[in-house]
């Protein structure tokens, strides 16, 4: 949608328009006597000249500028790329986003800790996955299981397995969580608040599956991406430059 | 009364052309009014009209403490050497003739010679105004100025005397071309003076015809005055001869005009058609009009302008 504002070049004629009318009117000269010359039609009268040339110049590259703006252009400048994945972060689709602002040829590896999508990724760049998978520090907690069905619960938490090891005490301590089991539904709003409170102790969300290594192949029909917005501080800052130099240049020409 | 011939100008009468051309240069460098009158009226100052009087200053009056800028010759030497100061006589004038010089300074009259630099028509009519009115001034005419300038006239009231001289010149230097006539009111308004009989010297380039100048100039004829005009022309234009290119005229919009030989011959009869319908009227009214190029010697000018005020 933005690109149609490039349609607005055209705008760029204006200051060369006005640039060249000045120009005109600055060429006859005077003669007492003229209107005894017959009329003569401008046009052909008329120099392709400019006046004030530096002027003109920083009028067309001001609209240029306004124009390249309101467009949001993405240039394909970058070349190849080695991008880090975060915990649980997913740098396949920020790349994916982007991938315009990439040079056709350009090769992206991506590294640490990237999650494995549901659908193999479609891209235009052959991206080669040298993923690690993070270690997580071993924790331990201490669980005392009491209720109708103690012996299975603590044959359950004896059973998992992963980063998160649970004790299983004989009897509740200080600092073990006491786990009554299903069967003990709360009576009350402040036994069903502790059962939660308890809950969010021992529960950990689940790990990302990390990718395995491998290199996805580039698709050529893949759907190009273009995110906007990666040019325009710039342009902004140059716009601002440029209406300044302008506004300055107009006003010396006038004194 | 013995009437001053114009035929007592024997140096002007005497310049051939190769002075004509050096007396128009020379005008065209000089700033100074003052010297140009002395240039133009090398020494002689009479004869602008049959005077009613013999020379200046015929009954006298009384005696006035010198000031710079009198003529030495008025001064009283046998009082200077009895009292060791300079006085003048004045002298009891009865001039029934008021000079009225019109200035035409609207833009059109910027319009620059082509061949010699630095004189317009501008600075040419200044001279030749700044010559009749000190020619007045030696005879000891009253005279007075209207600047037509910008939309508006100037009015300078008509007075005698040295003083005056210096006033009308500095009015006359201050005079830049611009804009465009006054209307016929404003100048109804500037031109209402001379009750009693005035001779009216117009210097302009009479483009606009008829125009409230003209309808003026006219109307101050059937008042029973002596007026004349001074059309002014350049010799480009009376060539019709221009460098060929885009023209605009001063006074008027955004047109534009432009000029090549072919175009030569329609220009050249549509300024003779102008000219001959503003001579024929003023013919038709009795205002003689010179047509003059301000090429030519300012002194032939003169002449030949108060050699109609002879023929009257």
């Amino acid at each position: 949608m933005t690109s149609l504002w490039w349609w607005a070049l055209p705008v760029l004629l204006l200051p060369v328009w006005w640039h060249r009318q000045r120009r005109r009117q600055v060429q006859a000269a005077p003669l007492a006597t003229a209107r005894f010359l017959p009329a003569s039609s401008p046009r052909q009268l008329r120099a392709w000249r400019w006046v004030d040339l530096i002027l003109l110049l920083v009028r067309c590259l001001l609209l240029a500028t306004l124009v390249a703006w309101l467009a949001d252009p993405v240039f394909a400048w970058r070349g190849d790329t080695v991008l880090a994945a975060g915990p649980g972060q997913d740098a396949i689709s920020w790349f994916r986003a982007r991938e315009a602002e990439w040079k056709p040829d350009a090769k992206i590896v991506i590294t640490g800790a990237q999650t494995m999508a549901a659908t193999q990724p479609r891209l235009r760049h052959q991206v080669t996955l040298k993923t690690v998978t993070p270690q997580l520090a071993p924790v331990v907690r201490h669980v005392a299981v009491v209720g109708a069905h103690a012996a299975t619960w603590r044959a359950m938490f004896a059973a998992i397995d992963g980063p998160v090891r649970y004790v299983v005490d004989a009897a509740p301590g200080p600092g073990a969580v006491t786990w009554h089991g299903p069967a003990e539904l709360p009576r009350d709003a402040a036994a069903a608040r502790a059962l939660f409170e308890a809950w969010q102790r021992v529960h950990y969300p689940p790990a990302p599956y990390v990718a395995p290594l491998q290199v996805l192949p580039a698709d050529p029909a893949a759907p190009l991406h273009r995110q906007g917005g990666a040019l325009r501080d710039k342009l902004l800052m140059a716009l601002i430059a440029l209406f300044a130099l302008e506004r300055g240049l107009a006003h010396g020409r006038k004194r | 009364m013995v009437s001053q011939s114009p035929t007592s100008w024997p140096r002007c009468a005497a310049r051939s052309g190769s002075t004509e051309l050096v007396s128009s240069t020379l005008l065209a460098q000089a700033t100074n009014l003052d010297l140009v009158i002395r240039h133009v009226l090398a020494g002689r100052g009479h004869g602008i009209h049959a005077g009613v009087e013999r020379g200046a200053g015929v009954e006298f009056s009384e005696y006035r403490a010198y000031v710079p800028g009198d003529e030495w010759r008025r001064v009283d030497w046998k009082l200077l050497a009895r009292a060791d100061r300079y006085y003048v006589r004045e002298a009891e004038r009865d001039s029934h003739v008021a000079v009225w010089l019109v200035l035409d300074a609207t833009a059109s009259m910027a319009e620059p010679s082509r061949s010699i630099d630095g004189l317009d028509k501008i600075g040419y009519a200044r001279a030749i105004l700044a010559c009749i009115g000190a020619m007045a001034q030696r005879q000891g005419d009253a005279f007075g100025l209207v600047v037509l300038s910008d939309g508006g006239a100037r009015f300078t009231p008509a007075a005698r005397g040295p003083r005056q001289l210096h006033r009308i010149l500095a009015q006359l230097q201050q005079a830049q071309p611009a804009g465009q006539l006054p209307d016929a009111a404003a100048l109804r308004a500037a031109l209402h003076f001379a009750r009693s009989p005035s001779l009216v010297v117009a210097a302009s380039d009479f483009l606009d015809w008829p125009s409230p100048l003209s309808e003026a100039l006219l109307r101050l004829r059937h008042m029973r005055h002596d007026v004349r005009a001074l059309l002014l022309q350049t010799q480009a234009e009376a060539d019709a001869d221009f460098a060929k290119g885009a023209y605009r005229d001063p006074e008027q919009g955004e047109g534009q005009f432009g000029f090549d030989p072919s175009v030569r011959d329609a220009y050249a009869a549509a300024r003779d058609a102008h000219f001959s319908a503003v001579k024929a009227q003023s013919r038709q009214h009795d205002v003689p009009v010179l047509a003059a190029r301000i090429e030519q010697a300012p002194g032939d000018v003169l002449r030949a302008l108060l050699r109609q005020a002879g023929r009257r």
